[in-house]
């Protein structure tokens, strides 16, 4: 399998790369960390040019959260605002925004580097909620230079190594997937049991 | 009852379905993270652990990692010295194959690279 998308990266090049960086910001699952990495070993080895593969990937990436900002709020505002009118999700609704609005930059722009893999949640979740659009907009950017520098000079300065950092890269995104994933159980299960407590 | 009693009541009798969920996120994390564990050890590994030859290496990434000028590379390969990714066949699997070629150019690689070590000493 990394193997595979190895091989691909030196016949379709940057726009591989700015293809892969753009879709996955939409949550479609493709490896585009492992791409970017292995672009930058091989414009270590001189097959790409690496100014040219930083800004593919950096336009992927802004391209692709800009069309998951606008995806969702013209799709997810209304769906939004009727869960709104119901008066017991209002509340939740209301603390998810204020939520938004006072730590979203940093959500965002966390989502787009150490927590790569929720990025594309957070970029649905700040325009169906209606986040303004050139903070969300400059978080992201920030974010995204963070990221396409971050990988592709990994690739470009570990060239020799690039198919040992697919697979660690490959494994870490699981990892933080599944704690993500853990944590966000145990929090509504802990919710649950404090309310559960309440009653009693 | 006892609290850790009253909890594993909560969660296999109110959600079932979340604390299933809950310990399989667990284990995948416990995994993942033994695996990412393991491929750290290998990334830090010694260079005499380097990686074989591969099909999916190009010409010059294969230079670079054995140390080689591309030129040598490139001579000892039916390849264009001077192709861009769209322009041509990139990969040691498009120039060679995966078969006898590939197996024929390693050895090569590695007499070349023993020659131009021998010749530096």
């Amino acid at each position: 399998m990394t193997d595979t998308l190895l091989a691909l990266v030196p016949v379709y090049g940057n726009w591989l790369v700015m293809a892969s960086v753009a879709l996955s910001c939409l949550a479609l699952p493709i490896p585009s960390s492992m791409l970017v990495m292995a672009a930058g070993g091989f414009a270590a080895a001189g097959d790409l040019v690496y100014w040219q593969l930083l800004l593919a990937a950096l336009a992927g990436f802004v391209a692709g959260d800009q069309i998951a900002y606008h995806l969702a709020r013209a799709g997810g505002a209304p769906l939004i605002a009727r869960l709104g009118r119901r008066p017991g999700s209002a509340a939740v609704l209301g603390g998810a925004q204020d939520l938004l609005e006072r730590r979203g930059l940093l959500a965002v722009f966390l989502s787009r580097t150490v927590l790569s893999p929720l990025g594309p949640y957070v970029g649905y979740l700040s325009g169906a909620l209606g986040l303004d659009r050139s903070r969300f907009s400059a978080a992201a950017a920030a974010g995204a230079v963070t990221w396409c520098l971050a990988y592709s000079w990994l690739g470009y300065a570990f060239a020799e190594r690039i198919a040992e950092i697919a697979t660690l890269i490959a494994n870490s995104v699981g990892l933080i997937l599944a704690m993500a994933a853990a944590c966000g159980l145990t929090w509504w299960l802990r919710r649950g049991w404090r309310a559960q407590h309440q009653a009693a | 009852m006892t609290g850790a009693r009253r909890l594993f009541r909560f969660l296999s009798r109110r959600h079932p379905v979340a604390a299933l969920l809950l310990a399989l996120a667990v284990a995948a994390g416990l995994g993942f993270g033994w695996q990412v564990g393991i491929a750290t050890t290998r990334l830090f590994a010694p260079p005499h652990a380097e990686r074989p030859i591969e099909p999916w290496m190009t010409p010059r990434y294969v230079a670079r990692s054995y140390g080689l000028p591309p030129s040598i590379v490139f001579s000892l390969l039916p390849a264009d010295p001077h192709a861009r990714p769209h322009e041509g066949p990139m990969t040691l699997s498009d120039v060679l194959g995966d078969g006898p070629e590939l197996e024929r150019f390693r050895h090569r690689i590695e007499a070349a690279r023993a020659e131009r070590e021998g010749t530096s000493q």
